[in-house]
């Protein structure tokens, strides 16, 4: 019997491409796939200031900018002048299956930051992409048949027969100097599939991504981006709250690790009269927290354990809340700090940031649901006070270490009304030496003995 | 009250259906409506068709007796619920054909019933939905103790936002088109959202007025078998069953002397001529009139 022979050797590990276009487009909404198009404009119009040396109005950075969203049963199209794509970074990085280790840093405020965006929102939607980028001087246009391209696995063999990933998309009309495209980018997908034909022809859905743009972009179109949808430009729905002499949210400032954080809440309506299962109330899908990462609202109207609503000391959330924002901000210039999940439709809650600004939030929001429960003794005069505090949008909050709320008047003396069986008032009356006298004297009786013998000195 | 042009509106509607019935086995279909006191329309259904499957909703309790007592056959089932749970159980994915014939405004037909309905319904099933598209419907309507403006309510009872760019619509004649659009849309969506293969095939929307103005829309929901019987059928090439074009039923009230009258010079190729009629009508009720005299209703017996 002769000894084994060792060698070594190697198994093939290569990604298929039918994995990536299916792990990739699962789980994940059209909207947001229509989010992550919208925000790859956004940060161009920064990349390209950078690139060309600019100085962004730090207030309105993007005015000046429109995307251009349009979509039917035939086709989805975004169309920007944020700048376009340099030919050298649509070469290296731009198509990449996720950033990689050596790709250039990313920049102030970026929001696009996980490198699978626009691949992701390609497959989702469609067949057939044509595109085309420009910087003003360079461009290029990519057309692209993803089933094509799904079925030639690019991979080739080196010497010793290993496999050898080659993965790439077709640039054409490739110009390095000189091109007469004006600046921006541009992406329209056909042959959309099935899925999606029915959501573009569902006024339902168009409906949603207009609130959800208004909603979760507010921070970005407050500062002068302008987004059209199907020709309809969308109007920001920036969370309020009232703010005079009476009423002052509450605003905190920190920065930490080159973070900064930033914490507002306040009232944005008067609580409800009625909070009973069977009262009409106002809808109360906008009232909650909001978590804001480089503008983009990740988390918008939180009722849950995420932003500490049930956590000990604060109530689980209540339609006696309604009223009730909170907006948690967390900007950064180096985006992968921020406690944002991949989708940006959630907060990562672990993020050590996040974790630091949660007790602050949670304070704040114990202070507002304790004065939603005072000022239930005084509830008419402070609905008139609440109302006449007129609502100002987060943005224009000013820094308050405290909320300011009016004091409810409590009175001196309180009513206590309960129900016995009659023989056993008699009887109490009887031992009271009250035989005759009104139930209501035996009750005052009863809680004086008790007073006298337990609690006064 | 006379209502003649509701009457016409209900005939053009089963004429389409008769149309449809040439692919469809229309007397078979589950006929769910709210028959109120009078029945009208599962009258017609019953005659026509011969349809056995029939159902009323009717939400006021109070009422339960009459509704019994008036229920012109044995073949109609009464639901005493309100519309939104009556339609949940009573559509189990059997062609049907819902009428949702509300007498009041839009608000109605956008608190859920429609989205049932459609949930309940199969391929090859039609939903109709009528109401009252006053314009004045939408002032002086507060939400939340504040009064709102009357494009704020529309986006409100809507929960649409994409209508307050509509305000301008908001007009007595051109509130009526806008409501039809509404309603449409809402079918439409409806469908595409919850009834996977299938499509919404807007038939019929009716303008028309006895005494406010009134819209009816409806459509089939077919997915793509249905879709080429309902063009095999031929019902989208009547005249009066235009999609989601808009159509005036503008009758008017005749005398049973007038129609008579009217009648003797039926039909005619050419338009009537007014000057040769002894009594005055608008040119355009004489049209209306000669569109549809064999629809026309004779009232004699309730004219008394």
């Amino acid at each position: 019997m002769t000894d084994p022979t060792y060698t070594s050797s190697r198994a093939n590990a290569n990604p298929s491409k039918s994995f990536f276009i299916t792990m990739l487009t699962r789980d994940i909404d059209l909207v947001d796939c229509i989010l992550d198009l919208l925000d790859n404009s956004v940060d161009g119009i920064g990349e390209a200031a950078r690139r060309e040396g600019r100085e962004l109005d730090p207030n309105r950075p993007f005015v000046g900018h429109s995307v251009y969203l349009t979509y039917d049963r035939e086709h989805f199209a975004i169309a920007d002048a944020s700048g376009g794509i340099p030919i050298q970074v649509a070469e290296e990085y731009a198509f990449r299956f996720g950033r990689p280790d050596d790709a250039p840093p990313l920049n102030d405020g970026t929001i696009g930051l996980y490198g699978i965006g626009m691949k992701r929102a390609i497959f989702k939607m469609g067949n057939v992409v044509t595109m085309q980028s420009s910087t003003g001087t360079e461009s290029f246009s990519l057309n692209l048949n993803v089933d094509t391209w799904r079925r030639d696995p690019q991979v080739r063999r080196d010497l010793t027969g290993h496999e050898i990933v080659e993965w790439s998309f077709p640039l054409t009309n490739v110009l390095r100097a000189g091109t007469g495209i004006r600046v921006g980018t541009s992406i329209k997908i056909t042959e959309l599939y099935d899925g999606i034909v029915r959501q573009f022809d569902s006024p339902t859905f168009t409906e949603r991504l207009r609130r959800i743009i208004a909603r979760d972009y507010a921070f970005i179109l407050s500062r002068g981006l302008e987004v059209y949808v199907n020709g309809v430009a969308i109007v920001a729905v920036m969370p309020v709250m009232r703010e005079n002499s009476d009423f002052a949210p509450f605003r905190h400032v920190e920065e930490h690790g080159g973070v900064r954080i930033e914490i507002t809440v306040g009232l944005a309506a008067p609580p409800p009269d009625d909070t009973s299962a069977t009262a009409r109330n106002p809808d109360s899908g906008i009232y909650g927290w909001y978590v804001v990462c480089n503008d983009r609202v990740v988390v918008s109207a939180d009722k849950s354990a995420d932003t500490g609503w049930g956590v000990k000391p604060v109530p689980a959330w209540h339609p006696q809340y309604i009223g009730f924002i909170g907006v948690a901000r967390f900007d950064s210039s180096q985006p992968e700090k921020l406690p944002w999940k991949t989708t940006k439709r959630d907060a990562e809650t672990s993020n050590v940031f996040y974790q630091r600004a949660l007790p602050t939030m949670m304070r704040a929001t114990k202070k507002l649901t304790d004065y939603t429960n005072d000022r239930r003794a005084d509830a008419k005069r402070l609905k008139k006070l609440e109302k006449a505090a007129p609502p100002i949008p987060v943005s224009r909050v000013t820094v308050n270490a405290q909320m300011k709320l009016p004091i409810p008047v409590t009175k001196e003396t309180v009513l206590i009304q309960y129900v016995r069986e009659v023989a056993d008032v008699n009887a109490a009356a009887e031992a009271l030496s009250l035989v005759g006298s009104s139930p209501s004297e035996v009750g005052i009786r009863t809680f004086e003995y008790f007073y006298a013998r337990e609690v006064s000195k | 009250m006379l209502r003649p042009n509701k009457n016409v509106e209900r005939k053009l509607i089963l004429k389409t259906l008769r149309a449809l019935q040439s692919q469809f086995d229309v007397p078979k279909y589950r006929y769910v409506g709210f028959g109120s006191m009078w029945f009208s329309d599962f009258v017609l259904m019953h005659k026509t068709f011969g349809t056995s499957d029939l159902v009323t909703i009717e939400s006021q309790k109070s009422r339960a007796k009459r509704v019994e007592f008036n229920k012109p056959f044995a073949c109609i089932a009464v639901r005493m619920e309100e519309a939104a749970t009556a339609l949940g159980d009573v559509l189990d994915e059997k062609p049907s054909i819902v009428w949702l014939d509300y007498d009041g405004p839009l608000k109605n037909a956008t608190s859920g019933d429609v989205e049932t309905a459609v949930g309940g319904m199969s391929s090859g099933s039609i939903l109709l939905v009528t109401v009252n598209a006053v314009v004045d419907q939408l002032k002086n309507k507060k939400v939340n103790d504040e009064e709102i403006s009357p494009v704020d309510y529309l986006a409100e009872i809507c929960d649409d936002t994409g209508l307050i760019a509509q305000r301008n619509r908001l007009t007595r004649n051109d509130f009526p088109q806008l409501v039809a659009e509404i309603l449409h849309r809402r079918i439409k969506s409806a469908v595409l959202d919850r009834k996977q293969d299938c499509e919404y095939v807007p038939i019929w929307t009716y303008r028309y007025a006895d005494d406010a103005d009134m819209i009816t829309v409806g459509g089939m929901i077919a997915d793509a078998t249905d879709k080429a019987k309902f063009d095999a059928s031929g019902a989208a090439t009547l005249s009066f069953a235009t999609g989601s074009t808009l159509f005036d039923i503008e009758l008017p009230v005749l005398t049973e002397k007038e129609k008579r009258a009217l009648d003797k010079l039926l039909p005619s190729d050419s338009p009537l001529n007014l000057a040769s009629l002894e009594f005055e009508l608008r040119p355009s009720e004489v049209a209306a009139y000669q569109s549809f005299y064999l629809e026309y209703p004779v009232f004699n017996e309730m004219a008394a």
